[in-house]
């Protein structure tokens, strides 16, 4: 992790404190089931830039959660275990975020759908994940046959009607 | 050349403005407002909170759009993040990026209107012809039945095969491509939002419209002058403020800005403002199938099931129809986490989503809401946070009539879905479903649905000033204008006094239509 960050640059991030970076990428990791080295740096500054445009005082509680989720004592209650957030195995990790998602006490799903919600929306913002999912993207200057959606009864692939 | 729509580009610092008539917000309420006012020779001037966007700005990039023009980023959400509540903030309100399902408000809705609120200028008759002058306005038409995409065709054709009642619906476009990107403002022009109809219609009259600029405060000094404190937000964090003076004031800003502007101006008429919140709790199913879907092309809610509407007896129950699934959307609401979720969302030109809307309110006394908006501070036990300043708020609960039409919708959405053809189908609960037959689609009665159990969303707030003759239990009357503060009025979404039932732009536009005709302009 220390050395996939030695190419972060700084002056992108706004809204990060430098210790939380790595716990981002972990959470994204976890929830989003891409590994961190191929999240990329791409997708940080994507959160980082998504979060530095909400209100100041939903700010203020994101830093709070980053801190809250991967603090020790919530780790030996939720996580069961004595080592850090970022020492922990994939596998513990995954279990500890699960027990988040599937709390019975509703304050724990609230900050899972929280860091779940952020996590997808900068990878599938960026071009990684769009063509992961194979998303037809915009079709702004594309040639269309008009009507585009005479689909009838067998759909039409959005790459057939749209030329580059 | 006089310039009439002023941006933080175009703007010349004057510490004053003077109109007749100040009209805050620029969506559906506040346009048709500008529109029909400024006929009546009235100088009118609108202040609209997000950026001046034209067809040039709408680059179909999800990170570009949402963060641009919508409330909150996109990010606004009830206290305990339980349900989104997705909203446009941007030159045209909503308008400018809801997915342009046009219905006009239900005989029965409009009949407890007049039976248990009393509103009798909003009988059927009169809101038909007013309906029926904003649709032409609009250019409201069925959609093409050879233009359903797959994903609608599946709810059609699912529907029919189980004996659902089920239309092709109504929407506001010309020329319509079915690009898909209707949620972030359309490339081509082709819905008829209000920047391209009441708004140039009242641009061509002569009004001055202020973007970028946040109506803050509003200070009520008489019936026949108030004076509204504005911020225009520049380039670079700085803003400029200034004021209108005005004899009539029209907050036009949202169901959920609108409650929060009157708190902070102490226009609370006896407390009801902001109470009442309906929010069309909308939740939903992903089925699988072999066959391409592309859930994120063409025209979305170009069909109805209504089957359920009435579910109740009451007038209350759940419709269905189908998103425009932009890709934050179905990442943030696919459930589950992990390799095994990324690995079926690569699957998601296969998935087709239907979605249930319920109509809120069904707790036995729709006179009671379960949700308000209002400013807070302090601890807040649903979401763990502290803040020293205000902060707004919005709580919602859903009741447990609701949530039992919300999990009926669930149930028969899966059982459409496989009548279609879905290898399988799964609910947006945490508990992961797999659902691969009929009988198994009950299962969704039994999950654990409370806050953030079950995946929410709303973009169809309304109430929080609504309408009605009672000045205990409601915030306007007919006309629109304040029980306890004459000169100022409310027309939007808050005025609506129980949930529509139905996508609501068009009885947000006839109320408002309405609303002028019987007034006193």
């Amino acid at each position: 992790m220390k050395k996939f960050l030695e190419d972060l640059d700084r002056s992108q991030i706004k809204f990060f404190r430098k210790k939380e970076i790595p716990k981002a990428l972990l959470i994204g990791e976890t929830i989003l089931g891409v590994s961190f080295q191929e999240l990329g740096l791409e997708f940080i500054y994507e959160l980082d830039s998504y979060i530095d445009g909400l209100d100041s005082y939903l700010r203020k509680d994101i830093h709070t959660l980053y801190t809250f989720i991967s603090s020790r004592l919530m780790l030996i209650i939720k996580g069961h275990t004595h080592r850090s957030f970022d020492k922990m195995s994939k596998m513990k990790r995954d279990n500890y975020l699960r027990r988040w998602m599937e709390s019975r006490i509703s304050i724990f799903r609230t900050g899972f759908v929280t860091v779940k919600s952020l996590s997808s929306w900068a990878y599938y913002s960026l071009e990684q994940g769009e063509n992961e999912i194979e998303y037809p993207g915009v079709t702004i200057n594309r040639e269309h046959i008009t009507p585009t959606l005479l689909f009838g009864s067998q759909p039409l692939d959005p790459k057939d009607y749209l030329e580059e | 050349m006089n310039v009439l729509l002023i941006t933080p580009e175009t703007y010349h610092p004057s510490s004053k403005v003077e109109a007749d008539v100040c009209i805050i917000g620029s969506g559906a309420g506040g346009s048709i407002a500008a529109a029909k006012i400024v006929k009546k020779g009235y100088s009118v001037v609108i202040l609209e909170k997000g950026p001046y966007v034209n067809q040039s700005d709408f680059t179909q990039r999800q990170k570009e759009i949402v963060p641009r023009l919508y409330e909150g980023s996109g990010a606004q959400a009830t206290d305990d993040l339980s349900m989104a509540i997705l909203q446009g903030s941007v030159y045209g309100g909503s308008t400018t990026v809801n997915w342009m399902t046009s219905l006009a408000t239900p005989d029965y809705v409009l009949d407890q209107w007049v039976n248990q609120f009393k509103l009798n200028e909003y009988d059927l008759g009169s809101m038909q012809r007013h309906s029926k002058e904003v649709s032409e306005r609009l250019k409201v038409h069925r959609v093409d039945e050879l233009s359903h995409n797959p994903q609608n065709l599946m709810l059609l054709k699912g529907s029919e095969k189980l004996g659902f009642h089920a239309y092709t619906s109504y929407n506001n476009s010309v020329n319509c491509i079915g690009c898909g990107h209707c949620g972030l403002g359309c490339t081509y022009n082709a819905k008829q939002d209000m920047r391209l109809t009441y708004l140039q219609d009242a641009l061509s009259q002569g009004i001055e419209i202020f973007t970028s600029t946040k109506a803050s405060k509003i200070k009520y000094k008489s019936s026949s002058k108030q004076v509204i404190h504005a911020v225009m937000t520049l380039e670079n964090d700085r803003f400029i403020t200034f004021e209108v003076h005005t004899e009539k004031t029209i907050v036009s800003a949202s169901a959920i800005a609108t409650p929060l502007l009157l708190q902070k101006s102490k226009l609370t008429a006896g407390g009801t403002v902001g109470k009442h919140l309906q929010l069309h709790p909308v939740s939903g199913v992903f089925g699988i199938f072999e066959d391409k879907m592309y859930p994120t092309s063409g025209i979305p809610q170009s069909v109805v099931v209504d089957e359920y509407l009435n579910m109740d007896g009451n007038g209350y129950g759940f419709w269905l129809e189908t998103p425009d699934l932009e890709p934050f959307l179905a990442g943030a609401y696919y459930p589950g986490m992990g390799i095994e979720r990324r690995e079926e969302l690569k699957q998601l030109n296969n998935m087709g989503v239907i979605i249930t809307l319920v109509r809120d309110g069904a707790n036995g006394k729709s006179t009671v809401s379960n949700g308000e908006v209002k400013w807070r501070r302090g601890f807040n036990l649903q979401n763990g946070s502290f803040s020293l300043g205000l902060v707004p708020s919005i709580r919602y609960k859903i009741s447990k009539p609701d949530l039992r039409h919300l999990l009926k919708g669930l149930e028969v959405s899966v059982k459409i879905a496989l009548a279609s053809g879905a290898k399988r189908v799964l609910t947006v609960h945490n508990q992961k479903t797999d659902i691969r037959n009929t009988v198994d689609a009950k299962i969704v009665h039994s999950l654990p649905s409370g806050p953030n159990q079950l995946g929410m969303f709303s973009a169809h707030p309304t109430g929080t000033s609504r309408m009605g003759m009672d000045t205990k239990s409601s915030v306007v009357d007919q006309t629109c204008e304040m029980h306890n503060y004459p000169g100022v009025f409310v027309m939007d979404g808050s005025i609506v006094p129980t949930a529509p039932g139905v996508n609501p732009m068009i009885t947000i536009l006839s109320m408002v239509s309405r609303a002028i005709e019987i007034g006193e302009w």
